[in-house]
């Protein structure tokens, strides 16, 4: 990861694209390039915001609401101010569900890959592949177990699938043994996969 | 494997085997790919991610299981692309082979 924010177009462990349809991208981007469509530059400025995209930002959101019972109360509501707050364009709609002591969430796209990036950051390969979208949907414990995340039977799970008009966030439990923590040392404890639901945030 | 009851995106509640939770970090090809989706959105050529999940689901069951995910896109924006009459097929088959040649040259 040392090396990962380099903004130029060069990775040296990349292979070079070789299949039909990597050949076909290449020869895509250049006509559009040349058409006028967009430009290197903008192309480059696409990129260097998608690297940017982490599950920092969702992080950060978390332990907010953690520490700060009004901002909870209306990123349950709306979730759209604190994500503009954080110099994020705002979602058309998504929204933040909470897991509580009676209620775990995980999200899913089952269609295709629908997925707060801003927030999460690039979705993991397993959240786009079929197995996880087949299976969450059909027997949500039993794929949870397997991300190491037992779920007692009395807690009810919810899995909310996303489409490209509506995302959506879990809020996780904030661990216990955290009383006092700044929000910073909070955020730490908050990885994208418990904010996907699969896990949730334990102490280190 | 179950029939598609309506595409081969349609797989919410099928029988599927073990997760495979190995990461992935996107290659630039695959980020160049994102990036020209998103481009072509704003310059609004394509519509939005709907269009082009349409025509990723038109590529048919067999691009569905054989082609990588950035791939699929690919396709669909070529596809988009030449009803568009923004960049025609032969267009690009032509440049594709010019890549080829570019690549093989000493």
């Amino acid at each position: 990861m040392a090396d990962h924010h380099h903004p130029h177009p060069s990775r040296a462990d990349d292979p070079e694209p070789t299949t039909h349809h990597q050949v076909m991208g290449l020869a895509l981007r250049e006509l559009l390039i040349e058409k006028g469509i967009y430009t290197a530059d903008d192309e480059r400025a696409r990129i260097e915001m998608l690297e940017a995209a982490s599950p920092a930002n969702g992080a950060r959101i978390v332990a907010r609401a953690w520490t700060d019972p009004a901002f909870k109360a209306r990123l349950l509501t709306d979730p759209n101010p604190a994500i503009e707050a954080l110099g994020l364009d705002p979602f058309n709609a998504i929204h933040v569900v909470e897991n509580t002591e009676t209620v775990h969430n995980v999200i899913v796209c089952t269609l295709c890959s629908c997925y707060p990036r801003q927030l999460l950051g690039p979705q993991p390969a397993w959240y786009k592949a079929r197995a996880y979208r087949a299976r969450v949907v059909r027997e949500p414990r039993q794929v949870l177990a397997e991300f190491g995340t037992h779920v007692p039977d009395d807690v009810v799970v919810r899995v909310h699938d996303s489409t490209a008009e509506l995302r959506y966030m879990v809020l996780p439990r904030r661990p216990a043994g955290t009383e006092g923590w700044d929000e910073a040392a909070l955020a730490a404890l908050v990885t994208r996969d418990s904010l996907i639901g699969v896990t949730v945030p334990t102490m280190p | 494997m179950t029939a598609h009851p309506s595409g081969p995106h349609d797989i919410g509640g099928l029988d599927e085997g073990p997760i495979d939770r190995a990461e992935h970090e996107l290659t630039f090809w695959e980020l160049r790919v994102d990036a020209m989706v998103r481009l072509l959105f704003k310059a609004g050529v394509l519509s939005d991610f709907a269009e082009l999940r349409r025509a990723t689901e038109a590529l048919g069951p067999h691009a569905y299981e054989a082609l990588s995910y950035f791939e699929r896109w690919t396709a669909a924006v070529a596809d988009l692309l030449d009803e568009k009459g923004v960049v025609s097929n032969e267009e690009l088959a032509a440049r594709m082979v010019e890549i080829r040649r570019r690549a093989a040259a000493p």
